[in-house]
């Protein structure tokens, strides 16, 4: 029972006080991506999730095996990088044995949902907040759910965001960062200072 | 000769692109975190921006050359295998450079290996050009980043001496990087614009 309160918390942290999205900065070229495609927004950000999780178990395995080690700044994220690299060839490989019609329809969101700066970012905040195996897996799972709510608020953002009463310059992207500053400005009230 | 000075001058384009007028950070909305992150003082821009230089030239000569031989569904995971076997020396050669460096930035020099900016050149653009163009377009990448991270420094850095100490660390938080790259975009978009209609009016 407690194990499963401390991974609902993190995830609940995840979504709200410890958004590594909002209130980190990480991964909105990604989070644009997914928004720019609302009809393979679920699957994105459940891969996304999928990914994450495997990532954040890695991470705090990879961590414990590199603690004593001098070269830990500089070979914990190659070696983190190269669990993605494994994750996402043996995901591709297993999708298209076995589900051959659907990694047809949603194969092109596989690679940019688990790699990407969400997905690697897992571990460092996993490190960061000395969180334990069940946290880490509710941060990944909050993290999945932060993600699907972040480019779903962006994707239905996006057409207001070209409007034609907004000077030239500002249509489109420039909006869109304007836009991602101020709702990050909200979550950043929720911290009150950097998350990372 | 003519083809020589063609080349030269399709060069320039491509690095110019890169640096302002399709600069993938303030068009392409890629690699913003480390400037959102950790664009807060000289140093951190400074080295983030060799960091990067060290990664992009040759990740992306390296798919110039080996890109097309992968299938297109293994070369995301190629690309960024490369870029953490490449991000090996190159925060060995930053930390040459600047001591201490990849452990004061932490997780925004870590990160730079799955940077979106340098993973969808090396993933998109340098398989199917050559390497002159690839070579070009790595340069002008890594000299628009360094733009974009030093001027967002130096608007944060201007603040900050205006700020009490409460207004500082709102200045350096992620959401006051959006708002200046939204900002950034803006110009860019608008000597975008100024442009095609400056084409149209030679037309």
């Amino acid at each position: 029972m407690t194990t499963f309160v401390q991974m609902l918390i993190a995830a609940l942290l995840a979504v709200t006080a410890e958004n590594i999205l909002f209130n980190g900065g990480v991964g909105f070229s990604h989070v644009l991506r997914a928004a720019r495609r609302p009809k393979t927004l679920g699957v994105y950000s459940l891969f996304v999730t999928l990914f994450s999780l495997l990532s954040s178990v890695g991470g705090l395995w990879i961590s414990t095996q590199m603690a004593s080690s001098v070269f830990r700044p500089v070979l914990f994220p190659s070696v983190v990088a190269f669990c993605a690299v494994l994750e996402y060839v043996l995901a591709a490989m297993v999708l298209k044995m076995l589900f051959l019609p659907f990694y047809k329809r949603y194969g092109q969101v596989l690679a940019p949902a688990a790699i990407n700066t969400v997905v690697l970012s897992i571990p460092f905040a996993v490190n960061r907040f000395s969180l334990s195996l069940s946290s880490a897996a509710g941060y990944a799972l909050g993290t999945g759910i932060a993600f699907y709510f972040a480019a779903g608020i962006l994707a239905h953002a996006m057409p207001g965001l070209k409007n034609d009463a907004m000077p030239k310059a500002f249509r489109g992207l420039p909006a869109m960062l304007l836009y991602i500053g101020i709702l990050s400005m909200a979550f950043a009230g929720l911290t009150g200072a950097k998350l990372f | 000769m003519r083809n020589r000075r063609v080349l030269l001058r399709e060069t320039g384009t491509i690095f110019l692109n890169g640096v302002l007028y399709k600069n993938p950070v303030l068009v392409g909305a890629l690699g913003m975190f480390p400037v959102v992150f950790a664009g807060n003082d000289l140093k951190n821009a400074a080295e983030l921006s060799l960091l990067y230089f060290f990664l992009s030239v040759p990740l992306s000569l390296f798919f110039c050359l080996v890109g097309e031989m992968v299938p297109a569904w293994m070369r995301p995971g190629l690309v960024l295998a490369s870029s953490a076997l490449f991000y090996l020396p190159a925060a060995w050669l930053t930390d040459k450079i600047e001591p201490g460096s990849i452990a004061s930035l932490g997780m925004a020099a870590s990160l730079m290996i799955c940077n979106s900016m340098m993973l969808s050149r090396a993933n998109e653009y340098a398989p199917t050009h050559i390497g002159w163009a690839v070579a070009a377009d790595a340069l002008g990448c890594s000299a628009g980043f360094m733009l974009v991270i030093t001027l967002t420094v130096l608007v944060r850095s201007l603040l900050m001496t205006y700020a009490d100490t409460q207004g500082a660390i709102s200045v350096s938080m992620p959401f006051f990087g959006f708002l200046i790259l939204g900002f950034f975009a803006a110009f860019v978009q608008w000597i975008n614009e100024k442009r095609s209609q400056k084409s149209i009016k030679k037309r």
